[in-house]
């Protein structure tokens, strides 16, 4: 994940007070081993990023049916 | 800034007493001056416009937003760095701003608000006149 906050100073303004954070960012998810990477779906609402990524269908658990 | 005590801000104590719930945070905000007023920006990811309440009583502005966050139904927060359902924080206006006319906007979970001051306190050119 990867992202810029800009700076949003206007010109010819005072600033009287910063305590929000600008620039660059970056972070790194590690996800476990069995997920679809082929079905990863992200969506970004109100300043959140919601990223879902799911297992494959062959590691989902599963019922043995006894012959 | 010149004239500190003629702009902005001083925050409430008040609403700010030892946390009701560990969840209430108070959201990081900018604050700018310019000669028509001040501008506040405030962080509030997750808060949508329905659920942000601005309020002004008594030359006192308060911010509250909900976070709310969709989670799929059986998932559990594995990782919880975004644990925070409520934001909240107030300020006191200063004299010479005019809170009857605060103009908010909401984009991105970032709050902007524009507070003018009064027009007595506006900047004003004076036409000299020629006789």
């Amino acid at each position: 994940m990867k992202g810029k906050i800009p700076s949003q100073q206007e010109e010819e303004s005072g600033q009287i007070q910063r305590e929000r954070f600008s620039g660059d960012f970056h972070r790194i998810v590690n996800l476990p081993d069995d997920i679809d990477a082929e079905k990863v779906v992200a969506t970004y609402q109100n300043g959140v990023i919601h990223i879902i990524a799911r297992r494959r269908e062959s590691s989902k658990p599963r019922q043995i049916t006894i012959q | 800034m010149n004239n500190e005590n003629m702009t902005v801000e001083q925050e409430s104590r008040t609403q700010q007493k030892p946390k009701a719930s560990p969840r209430v945070v108070r959201p990081n905000v900018d604050i700018f001056e310019d000669k028509s007023g001040i501008t506040v920006l405030a962080d509030l990811p997750g808060v949508s416009k329905e659920a942000l309440d601005i309020q002004i009583d008594n030359e006192i502005l308060s911010i509250d937003g909900r976070v709310e966050i969709p989670l799929p139904e059986g998932v559990s927060e594995e990782y919880g760095g975004f644990r925070t359902s409520h934001y909240q924080r107030s300020f006191t206006l200063s004299q010479e701003l005019d809170g009857s006319k605060v103009e908010a906007k909401l984009k991105d979970g970032i709050l902007s608000m524009h507070i003018p001051k009064r027009e007595e306190f506006q900047p004003r050119k004076i036409e000299i006149r020629v006789e």
